[in-house]
């Protein structure tokens, strides 16, 4: 039987980024792919050539919804590099739990989408239960539950507010607990 | 039993592949130099700089003897300001010390004791390239599979040609983008140049867009 090209996309009843998936098919197999982005693709960075090093980090937070501290942090990282700016310890400690909490956020949200795809619903329900404790800390940081331009090129924008390191470690033991149910 | 390699490691590793490269292309006017991350572990990485005319025999030195098998990413710069440099392609490889495992095989690997070549390294490629209208840079997508759509992407948003690329293509642009439009180019503009909402509108009393009074 002769291989064809078969447009897979841009729309998907579970669409959470549109894409179209080009796949060359011989009868019922899939022989070759060619994946085609671009359709959310905003040109962050012929923007960022005209703003301030100081603005560029809210549109970083936008670059993904679900883990802004952490595209923050990539822009951020490269702009030291290239000032040669140097980070005090503790900032560094900061941003590193501001990281890897936001790290569980998004890995929760990732998790929780992939509930219903499979026909689990709970799941979902579970994973963002616990997404929002760690959005909590987040917002605590940076002010904001989704984008919080927290980082600063040589450090933070505030230090860590008072009890948050306790309440991020009572959160984290009871988030362990609950993954052992 | 970590998961992470030491320092000592990752030292000894960056001069083994900087030595070896000085050793084989110091002659033709390549730089090596090693260079330390200012953030996390400041572990070291090898800078390369060469032409594009040494590239293929940097990529193909990178790939057979120093066993580089992963092509992070390739992105592109336009310095239109004038000087030798017009354009700059950098490329971002990795050495992974995971290759082919066979399916079903759990292989643990302990940082601690990888030795030689095994011990991952981080490379950063730089290609000067002079001014002009048709940057240039040989393709690598042959060498390494992560090249193919980097070296699209580059291409479709800097311009710089990819010679030999196979299947080239718009990837992020429209596919109906006009030839030789490539907007991260310096001389494109986009409405946002030379106006700051924050400095000179604060109020955004004056905002329009620029394209106001034409018929849509």
């Amino acid at each position: 039987m002769a291989e064809m090209w078969i447009t897979m996309g841009p729309q998907h009843p579970m669409t959470h980024g549109l894409w179209t998936l080009r796949v060359k098919v011989d009868g019922e197999t899939v022989t070759d792919t060619e994946a085609e982005l671009g359709y959310i693709h905003r040109g962050v960075e012929k923007i960022c050539e005209s703003r301030d090093f100081t603005q560029i980090t809210p549109y970083c937070d936008r670059l993904c919804y679900v883990s802004a501290m952490t595209w923050a942090h990539a822009y951020i990282m490269a702009a030291e590099d290239l000032l040669e700016a140097e980070v005090p310890e503790r900032a560094e400690y900061i941003r590193l739990m501001a990281a890897e909490v936001q790290r569980l956020a998004s890995h929760l949200m990732w998790l929780g989408a992939f509930g219903p795809d499979i026909g689990n619903l709970t799941l979902m329900t579970w994973c963002l239960r616990d997404r929002e404790m760690f959005l909590d800390l987040l917002q605590e940081l940076g002010g904001s539950r989704m984008h919080y331009n927290y980082p600063r090129v040589g450090g933070v924008k505030r230090d860590i507010p008072i009890g948050w390191a306790n309440r991020l470690k009572a959160k984290v033991k009871l988030f362990e607990n609950r993954i052992n149910e | 039993m970590g998961t992470t390699i030491t320092k000592e490691q990752n030292s000894y590793a960056a001069n083994a592949a900087a030595q070896n490269l000085s050793a084989r292309f110091s002659d033709a006017g390549i730089t090596v130099e090693i260079i330390a991350h200012n953030a996390g572990k400041r572990f070291e990485f090898v800078r390369i700089i060469c032409s594009p005319e040494q590239w293929r025999a940097v990529a193909k030195h990178l790939k057979n003897e120093l066993g580089v098998n992963h092509c992070a990413m390739v992105t592109g710069t336009h310095y239109p300001e004038g000087g030798d440099r017009g354009w700059e392609v950098a490329y971002h490889m990795h050495r992974w010390p995971i290759t082919d495992v066979e399916a079903h095989t759990m292989i643990v690997h302990s940082g601690e004791s990888l030795e030689g070549d095994d011990i991952p390294m981080e490379f950063e490629i730089f290609i000067n390239l002079p001014p002009g209208d048709s940057p240039a840079v040989p393709s690598v997508q042959d060498l390494w599979v992560g090249a193919d759509w980097n070296e699209k992407e580059t291409w479709d948003l800097v311009g710089i040609d990819f010679e030999g690329h196979e299947n080239m293509h718009r990837v992020l642009n429209p596919h109906d983008s006009p030839v030789g439009f490539h907007p991260l180019q310096r001389q494109h503009k986009i409405r946002y140049h030379d106006f700051n909402e924050m400095y000179d509108d604060p109020q955004g009393f004056g905002r329009k867009p620029v394209d106001e009074g034409r018929v849509k």
